[in-house]
């Protein structure tokens, strides 16, 4: 297949993306088997991502994408055929990419660009800890709720904001946080500066659904919505699914240090008072049928 | 037949265990065909002497020796299996939760076990490894780590280097998957019934009614149709018809010893009490050691998680293992006098909600289990030969911290003290399947007996 075959059809698959893994990787194998057309077939996904006729959900399925092909890429790249294939220019690419996914005021797909994010640091092993601190945290500083409380929209986040001279994959976090900032406040000035309601709302202005005749792109219809729900539910069941997953190394013949760091020592914490009482409530139920097991009174 | 028996705790007023005391209680006016009706309460824990007549019954006294052998070769073999498909280690202590509690009310058979020799369902239903891989595939569904039992047996039978395509000494009795391995080997061409075990068994292609069904044609009928399991087939339809066995010895009790607000296993629960009294990283990696080590032995029937995560720390702080060989937070000690306090301010029954009793309990297992196993546990591989402080064997601290616990008071066995009661007791017999395929079989646990009263 030429060149320009390969990304037509590419284009294709890119629009009608569905979150299912199974497609994301069908199409992560289909960019990374005509790699050599990486030159055309890297600016289709830049063309797909930044056409303004597609629509958000479709934006999220395509960052999705990107996480498989990069995850995709460096496994492939385990055979000396391949290396490391859209890696390099992706990378560069994430600020920009980002601010596609997030156009504007929308922030619906800011959580699943988070968790891919994620994913794609660990590839690169950058250590992403802080971000994922600062992303579950408010961030709202003492001018932001001044200028929240004179009802100032937040200010645009665009390509200006992308610092050229940091790495774009940090670049591409920073710009992630002041999205999330920016959900933040909005959502806070939404909160005090919109008239209370006692009446019912219609549907469609509570979630701000967009209209049949709406061409516009930054509004999801109700189907949308719906569709969404649905695909995010599934996404998020199969990413529980590995949750359990513990690594272990080959060679050992029991457990090793490195798994009471990992999954005990790092993982839990002192328990705050309510969760201590909840836990002991329960474990006097517990001793309650302990109790009625042995045949003897034993406490 | 047996029935349940609380005998001593005010349970006997149960009306089925009236003059129908072996349990065969009539049902229904209309039949007058008595049918048995057993109710059985889900005990998680017995005392060691239950334990004993319960293995007395069904271990012969010459394989003792062997079982704790397979036991520790099966633990061994479910470690592989939950290293290869990534399970945390809950899953392996609750499969040899249920291991252990398999053979409690089942006959450790081992003439017969020998896959290769014998391969039939009878055989494969008493090889302890497919008893294992059975608890391993309910204890990942109990921990909600769920697989697909074709990939457990895939992991399972490579580690034993099991070739699952061979057939068995089986019949297949479905006539749709002898219909299926017919029309297999039709379209196939290639599969004949070379690697057949027995080449006699056959489809004869006249006595077969479901040839023309499938569209074999007479023609190709030439080529013989194995109706025989592959050992996979077989495998699988073992391990369905053992869990549902084993699914009776656990009485449906899912909450395997827990409550249902509780779903946290030893493991969980004693790193969270080791955050709580703040014990260092070097204390806590060698309490965490001594629970893995624990995993194979028969305390947790005997006891309930937390308390012996509580006795693990008692035993760890007592033991003071400075000297633990770890690779982080290496130099981070506390000193004699804080460990002592911490030791001190354990309030075993207000802190931790842990009976005394069952604490002593596990506290003189735990030391009895290192005094006597010491050499082939996990632990020793992370302390030094020699104590450094005492200049003895390590097994010494051990011997002497028993001997400062000697009068702990530990659990009463008065129920269970001579074999006179013991027997008495017909839930501790070996467990009749055949009451629950004739019968009615009605589990419960334990806590919501009395609401059942009524209707027992």
């Amino acid at each position: 297949m030429d060149s320009f075959e390969a990304a037509t059809q590419f284009s294709q698959i890119l629009r009608n993306l569905t979150p299912s893994l199974q497609t994301l990787t069908k199409a992560a194998h289909f960019a990374l088997k005509n790699s050599e057309s990486e030159d055309y077939l890297f600016p289709t996904i830049i063309e797909v991502i930044s056409d303004n006729s597609i629509e958000l959900n479709t934006k999220s399925n395509l960052f999705q994408f990107i996480e498989v092909l990069i995850n995709e890429s460096f496994y492939f790249s385990k055979q000396s055929k391949y290396n490391h294939p859209y890696v390099q220019n992706l990378k560069q690419s994430l600020p920009s990419i980002i601010l596609q996914v997030l156009p504007n005021v929308n922030n619906s797909n800011i959580y699943n660009v988070y968790k891919s994010l994620i994913k794609i640091s660990k590839q690169f092993k950058i250590n992403s800890k802080e971000y994922i601190h600062q992303f579950n945290v408010s961030l709202l500083n003492d001018d932001d709720l001044k200028n929240i409380d004179d009802n100032i929209p937040f200010p645009q986040i665009g390509i200006s904001e992308i610092n050229k001279s940091l790495d774009p994959l940090l670049s591409a976090w920073d710009i992630l946080i002041q999205k999330k900032r920016q959900s933040e406040y909005e959502r806070l000035r939404l909160l005090n500066h919109t008239e209370f309601e006692s009446e019912d709302v219609a549907e469609d202005l509570m979630f701000s659904i967009k209209e049949k005749s709406d061409k516009s792109t930054t509004l999801l219809s109700k189907k949308q919505i719906l569709w969404r729900m649905e695909e995010d539910r599934e996404s998020h069941k199969r990413s529980k699914e590995g949750l359990w997953m513990v690594n272990r190394s080959k060679e050992d013949n029991s457990v090793g240090e490195e798994e009471f760091l990992n999954m005990y020592w790092n993982k839990y914490d002192v328990l705050n008072h309510e969760e201590d009482k909840a836990l002991l409530d329960s474990l006097g139920e517990l001793n309650k049928i302990v109790a009625a097991s042995y045949k003897d009174s034993q406490f | 037949m047996s029935n349940q028996s609380r005998n001593g705790d005010g349970y006997q007023r149960n009306p089925s265990l009236s003059p129908q005391a072996d349990g065969v209680t009539p049902t229904g006016s209309a039949s007058s065909v008595p049918i048995a009706n057993i109710t059985q309460i889900a005990r998680p824990y017995f005392t060691s002497s239950e334990l004993r007549y319960l293995h007395n019954k069904s271990i012969k006294e010459s394989e003792k020796l062997h079982y704790s052998r397979t036991k520790h070769q099966v633990f061994q073999f479910c470690f592989q299996i939950i290293k290869q498909l990534k399970f945390p280690l809950r899953v392996l202590s609750t499969t040899m939760n249920y291991y252990q509690r398999w053979y409690l009310f089942n006959k450790f058979d081992i003439e017969q076990h020998d896959v290769e020799d014998k391969l039939t369902l009878a055989a494969f239903e008493k090889d302890p490894y497919v008893i294992a891989t059975t608890c391993l595939f309910l204890a990942c569904k109990n921990e909600d780590c769920i697989k697909k039992l074709k990939d457990i047996q895939a992991v399972a039978n490579k580690i034993r280097e099991i070739d699952e395509s061979k057939y068995t000494n089986e019949r297949t009795t479905s006539s749709i998957l002898a219909a299926a391995n017919a029309a297999n080997n039709n379209t196939n061409g290639s599969i004949t019934t070379a690697g057949s075990v027995n080449n006699a068994a056959v489809v004869p292609s006249s006595s077969s009614n479901i040839g023309s069904g499938i569209g074999v044609s007479s023609g190709s009928s030439s080529i013989p149709a194995p109706v025989y399991y592959t050992v996979g087939e077989l495998h699988r339809k073992a391990t369905l018809s053992l869990e549902f066995k084993l699914l009776q010895i656990i009485k449906f009790d899912f909450n395997n010893g827990g409550s249902t607000n509780l779903k946290l296993t030893t493991d969980q629960l004693l790193i969270q009490f080791c955050k709580k009294i703040n014990i260092n990283y070097k204390f806590s990696m060698f309490c965490w050691l001594v629970n893995y080590d624990l995993i194979p032995t028969s305390l947790p029937l005997t006891v309930p998680p937390h308390c012996i995560a509580l006795a693990i720390i008692i035993v760890t702080l007592n033991l003071k293992p400075f000297d633990l060989k770890i690779a982080h937070f290496k130099d981070v000690n506390d000193s004699e006098t804080e460990i002592s306090e911490k030791l001190d301010n354990i309030d075993s029954e207000i802190d931790f909600k842990c009976p005394e009793v069952l604490v002593n309990e596990a506290i003189i297992f735990i030391l009895d289990f290192y005094i006597h196993e010491y050499s082939k546990s996990l632990l020793s591989q992370y302390l030094p030969l020699i104590d450094e402080k005492s200049g003895k064997d390590q097994v010494f601290k051990f011997m002497e911290l028993k001997s400062k616990f000697n009068d702990l008071r530990i659990l009463t066995e008065k129920s269970s003290s001579t074999q006179d009661l013991l027997t008495q007791d017909h839930y501790l017999n070996i467990w009749d399947y055949s009451i629950a395929a004739k019968g009615s079989t009605r589990f419960m646990s334990a806590n919501k007996r009395r609401k059942f009263a009524k209707e027992l």
